[in-house]
């Protein structure tokens, strides 16, 4: 039974409580922690977290080691059903001294029919395309023709050949693992690994030129050791509320300077989220209080990224500083073309 | 270092860590909407209210380890909050005496927000109430709560909570010209 005074009173607190601008909410800021022990279980997780945190955006492969053949970015070169994703698969050209699996030979016509017959039959496997060197360097023409710079550093005889195929995502892997394993096949790149669908040399223009990861309680870069050590007031690493508005404002004042994105933990915690839902372990394991904060650097045209990414990386407070496109810009070579290159920077 | 090391290196430290505090930071980023929001309804604008809440925040996650009980967290976090919005009202009373204008409540006649004649009678009768008496009415008809879980946040006894209540709700409809 409500009294008319309760119904109103219920009815006022539920408007008030809705007047609440949750789009100008300010984040929480973790705060210091006062009795800091060094704990390397701590440590570990810390860095891979600014791994998983830089992966989140780019896809960085290779920097995990064995995951160098799974978290790759590629452009969706053709549609597919949210229940198919593409696998690329890319044959050995012989310049692939390294590479186990090619022991320096380039694929011949025998493994190429064999494996494309093989493809077929993976009840899975719905489409098989053949994609030839001709057809490769187009595409790559095409995904990098706003980067002259990386288009005059790779000629049309280093692109792969490759088989395109559409599998169920739910097979995806198993499949992926099957198709590593066979004689002429260098590599192996898909989509879905690393939940960074959907970057391509195009989407470039959206992502920021620099990132700078901030020191956090669990950061465990040098950076952050000497910015703990440099603190007078108060101990702990994470970077205090005063250097990362006084951080803002000198990024802001740069000259090169076009945007400034500041990306709190929640943030980082929500694209993490997305990035690794399929790996509960994951998941699991990283809290928001674990994510880095960052600035979302974005330049204007001309300017110099590793000159601005030398000078922010020397600010107190700054763990670390990512040029990201020469993070992405590999990933998208090896993911999407099958070449590994780690000059495209430069 | 392999992927699958780094995840069970996490695994387990996560899972240690799990065992024997509760995670204070995860709390507040789940709650952080309806906690602001329930500082709001309590000190009337958004900036103080968010502030409220950072410092509930910052102090319970100095203490975090002294917390054990999963499901009193949530309880505790609210009571940080409502404590918060106590020393707030209690500053600003004395700022008030010295005529030191303040951010006016979202609902007064002042701001500008969007809140009908009648909802800001209730919610400026509201705020005239003894402390205690509005707390608890808030905890209940915004919240929901149930006597026991008042009880807990605001550190009373069950039956204290319900003849604050009981005589918050009266002191309300004196206040607004009904009859219960």
């Amino acid at each position: 039974m409500n009294s008319p005074v309760e119904d109103r009173l219920r009815e006022a607190l539920g408007e008030a409580g809705a007047m609440l601008d949750v789009g100008a909410l300010r984040p929480l800021a973790a705060p210091d922690r006062r009795r800091f022990r060094v704990d390397m279980r701590l440590a570990a997780a810390a860095a891979a977290v600014v791994v998983a945190g830089a992966a989140t955006v780019v896809g960085v492969t290779g920097v995990t080691g064995s995951g160098s053949q799974d978290g790759m970015t590629r452009a969706a070169s053709q549609p597919t059903t949210p229940d198919q994703v593409d696998v690329s698969v890319f044959l050995c050209t012989g310049r692939e001294p390294d590479k186990k699996a090619c022991q320096g030979h380039a694929v011949t016509e025998e493994q190429k029919t064999t494996l494309a017959e093989s493809l077929r039959r993976i009840p899975e496997v719905t489409s098989v395309r053949f994609e030839d060197r001709r057809a490769a360097y187009e595409r790559f023409r095409k995904a990098f023709a706003d980067y002259p710079g990386i288009l005059g550093k790779v000629t049309s005889d280093e692109l792969p050949e490759s088989y395109h195929i559409t599998v169920n995502r739910d097979r995806q892997r198993p499949v992926s693992e099957a198709a590593q394993e066979m004689p002429g096949v260098a590599l192996v790149s898909n989509p879905a690994m690393a939940g960074v669908e959907g970057y391509s040399a195009a989407s470039l223009r959206d992502l920021a030129d620099l990132t700078a990861f901030l020191c956090n309680t669990s950061s465990v870069q040098p950076a952050c050791d000497r910015y703990a050590a440099s603190k007078t007031s108060k101990r702990g690493r994470a970077i205090t509320a005063t250097d990362l508005t006084k951080l803002q404002e000198q990024l802001r004042a740069m000259p090169e300077v076009r945007k400034v994105h500041f990306e709190d933990q929640g943030e980082a915690y929500a694209k993490f989220k997305k990035s690794y839902s399929a790996n509960k372990a994951m998941l699991s394991a990283v809290k928001v209080e674990d994510m880095p904060m960052s600035f979302r650097i974005f330049l204007r045209p001309g300017a110099d990224a590793a000159k601005v990414g030398a000078k922010v990386r020397s600010r107190p407070g700054v763990a670390q500083v990512i040029e990201m496109r020469c993070v992405v810009l590999p990933a998208i070579l090896l993911g999407d073309h099958g070449l590994e290159r780690k000059d495209v920077c430069r | 270092m392999r992927l699958c090391d780094v995840e069970v290196e996490l695994l387990s430290h996560r899972e240690a860590r799990t065992r024997d505090r509760v995670d204070v930071a995860a709390i507040f980023a789940e709650h952080h909407v309806g906690l602001v929001r329930l500082a709001l309804i309590m000190v009337g604008d958004q900036a103080t209210a968010e502030d409220v809440v950072q410092d509930a925040f910052a102090r319970t996650h100095a203490g975090r380890s002294r917390l054990r009980d999963p499901g009193k967290a949530l309880v505790y976090v609210r009571s940080a909050v409502l404590n918060g919005c106590r020393s707030v009202l209690r500053r600003r009373a004395t700022v008030f005496r010295r005529a030191v204008p303040y951010e006016p409540p979202v609902w007064s006649a002042e701001s500008a927000a969007l809140v009908g004649e009648e909802r800001r009678q209730v919610l400026i009768a509201l705020s005239a109430l003894p402390p205690r008496q509005r707390e608890a009415l808030t905890l209940r008809y915004y919240l929901d709560l149930t006597d026991q879980e008042i009880a807990e946040t605001m550190g009373i006894s069950g039956g204290t909570a319900r003849s604050t209540i009981a005589r918050g709700l009266a002191a309300l409809g004196r206040a607004l010209g009904e009859a219960l």
